[in-house]
């Protein structure tokens, strides 16, 4: 358990990303509403740009890095070490382009050329964090601070919590999981679990709980997946 | 492939995407009607219910695209370097110039 006596994470960059100014509109919301009510401070990045989903990494995934990295070289200009990015895709490209920098010449290469060109600063490796929305409560409230500020008990409601591929997916991007105790795990994660729970819920057993929902493939065959979160 | 360039145009086009145009030219790049049944229940749902600022939203983001401001030099650079990589590939294959075939 954690206590949530981290500081650090008390204000923070906030990258919403594309799905949630749009159809993603009430995570956004729910998001800055919880800021609000813990008392955490979310600083819009200026100006930002599409992380480059899925769909830019297939045309070439060199240009979702520099996109991403464009995001990261303004969190930075803002004066910020850390960027929240709810989103588990944006999540996911943020800390992707992060490593991708820090271990790939041609991918630094291609986001130095494309930054000089654009006119902003080059973004290098190690100068922003990406954390997850999850990570953002966890390390800067806690659970003991959720159980605290609980105003209507989610007792009695059973949750079977999905977090998805790019949340863990793959493994070496997220360095600071599979850390031991107090760590995310990317085989089976528990932070949302551990939040809810101290919120009172019921968290059940969810195998599928890392599980692709192959959520950009179901356009291109315009079929519904079954189980799509 | 056909979404994914939809899709990365409208990125390259003006930083940002908006889901219903990516959906439109899709559907119009593959010769798809607009009216999917799963998209008229989704949006059939969706009035049903009504949720007012959602769909104002939505509406909003239709006719006012989501755009970066000062997105131009970007542009550029990432037109400049999709178009050299697009060369590049096709000569390793000995596809001529786009547009030859």
């Amino acid at each position: 358990m954690t206590t949530g006596e981290n500081t650090k994470h008390k204000q923070v960059a906030y990258y919403p990303g594309c799905a949630l100014e749009g159809t993603g509109h009430a995570y956004n919301r729910s998001t800055k509403a919880i800021g609000k009510e813990l008392g955490l401070d979310l600083v819009e990045l200026k100006n930002w740009n599409c992380c480059g989903a899925m769909e830019v990494k297939n045309i070439d995934p060199k240009i979702q890095t520099y996109l991403s990295a464009r995001n990261l070289s303004i969190a930075e200009k803002m004066g910020f070490e850390t960027v929240m990015a709810p989103c588990n895709g944006c999540y996911h490209n943020l800390k992707k382009a992060e490593y991708d920098l820090a271990h790939d010449e041609p991918s630094r290469e291609v986001n130095t050329r494309l930054s000089t060109k654009a006119g902003h600063e080059t973004y290098e490796a190690g100068k922003v964090e990406t954390i997850h929305a999850l990570d953002w409560i966890k390390d800067s409230i806690g659970e003991e601070g959720i159980a605290k500020r609980v105003k209507n008990s989610l007792k009695g409601l059973k949750v079977a919590n999905y977090y998805g591929c790019m949340y863990t997916r793959p493994r070496h991007i997220f360095p600071e999981k599979d850390k031991g105790p107090g760590s995310e795990s990317t085989s089976k994660p528990h932070f949302m679990d551990d939040l809810l729970a101290a919120a009172g819920a019921e968290n059940v057993d969810y195998p599928l709980k890392t599980h692709a929902a192959a959520a950009h493939m179901r356009c291109p065959t315009a079929i519904p997946l079954p189980g799509w979160c | 492939m056909i979404f994914d360039e939809a899709f990365s145009h409208q990125v390259f086009e003006t930083g940002k995407i908006e889901d219903g145009l990516v959906l439109r030219q899709f559907f119009k790049g593959t010769n798809q009607k607009l009216t999917q049944p799963w998209l008229v229940a989704l949006v059939t749902g969706l009035i049903k219910r009504f949720p007012v600022f959602y769909l104002i939203r939505l509406g909003w983001a239709s006719v006012f695209r989501p755009r970066t401001k000062g997105w131009g030099k970007a542009r550029a650079a990432i037109e400049e370097y999709v178009g050299e990589v697009e060369a590049a590939n096709r000569k390793a294959l000995n596809l001529g110039p786009k547009g030859a075939e």
